[in-house]
């Protein structure tokens, strides 16, 4: 993927092009889709969710400014619609108080299956309020990088920086309360 | 659980694979969304001075009919008054008295107030 590729073929498509929109679609077809994942975790939903996406690029493409790479003109406007989509139906989350326990009885974290352990953080995060949970998505999303993410969710770095902050301290304290009380059920 | 095993978790997600179709399905929706026609334009230059010359009507019934309620000898302010310009005011006072002027405009009120309320909800951007 390179700005010139897209660039090429944005100028194309604005020309009147439409197939050159084709290759926008198969260079960020992925990461539309896995962010779209992250926020939905329905595979079928997420390939609806990155469609509209495209569509919604495909109408406002003449509103992209250049001043700013394509991807993170495209990755803003995404995850706009996809949070927009999760407003208007929610991911159904299990409470973390409905999960089944772990198959041993005498369990601690330390000894939670790794694929159980991911699920439980997953599912957390999927409970938490809307607000550090969007700054959580896309943060690892973007590997970890904070302008990244304030550039997608179009908010200034300091807020982003102190929602992952929030987000996390809430996450590590729903999961430390969950297996808790999962080792003192089982004991 | 510390926030090093948080970032690991979090941060080492496998990506999922686009469905063999899902490149083929975007463009349809693509070329369908090209070749639907553009919206009309509403015909602003024909429709502002008909609004212009309405909203003056109404304005002036309005205010004839307001200064005749409110008039402690509304004979002498009609007498004031031009016959066609009575006979504009009262033929208006007789209609909204028949259908009652409050409800018309409480109900009025009501729907402007409640396509707001549904367009801030259809469309939270």
């Amino acid at each position: 993927m390179t700005p010139a590729e897209d660039e090429a073929d944005v100028d194309k498509v604005l020309a009147g092009d439409t197939s050159a929109f084709e290759g926008i679609v198969r260079r960020w077809q992925a990461p539309l889709i896995n962010m779209a994942y992250r926020f939905c975790r329905d595979r079928g939903r997420a390939e609806d969710m990155a469609q509209q996406a495209f569509l919604k690029a495909f109408r406002g493409l003449a509103q992209w400014r250049k001043d700013a790479a394509f991807s993170t003109w495209l990755f803003a406007l995404a995850a706009n619609l996809y949070r927009s989509e999760l407003r208007r139906i929610p991911v159904f989350s299990v409470p973390l108080e409905q999960i089944a326990e772990p198959r041993d009885p005498g369990r601690t974290d330390a000894n939670f299956d790794a694929e159980e352990l991911e699920r439980l953080v997953r599912n957390a995060v999927a409970s938490l309020p809307r607000k550090y949970r969007d700054a959580m998505i896309l943060f690892y999303f973007q590997e970890m990088d904070v302008p990244s993410a304030a550039r997608s969710l179009r908010l200034p770095e300091g807020t982003v920086k102190a929602r992952l902050f929030r987000g996390r301290e809430l996450l590590r304290a729903k999961l430390e309360v969950d297996m808790t009380r999962s080792f003192k059920d089982a004991t | 659980m510390n926030l090093e095993e948080i970032d690991r978790i979090l941060g080492s997600e496998e990506s999922i694979v686009a469905s063999s179709g899902f490149t083929a399905s975007v463009m349809h929706a693509i070329r369908a969304e090209a070749d639907t026609p553009p919206p009309i334009a509403f015909p602003w230059r024909r429709a502002v001075p008909v609004i212009t010359v309405a909203g003056a009507l109404i304005v002036a019934v309005l205010t004839l009919t307001i200064v005749l309620i409110l008039s402690p000898n509304p004979a002498s302010t009609a007498s004031a008054v031009s016959p066609s310009q009575t006979a504009a005011v009262t033929g208006f006072v007789r209609i909204a008295e028949h259908f009652g002027t409050g409800w018309l405009g409480f109900a009025s009120a009501m729907t402007v107030a409640t396509l707001v309320f549904g367009l801030r909800i259809a469309f939270p951007e």
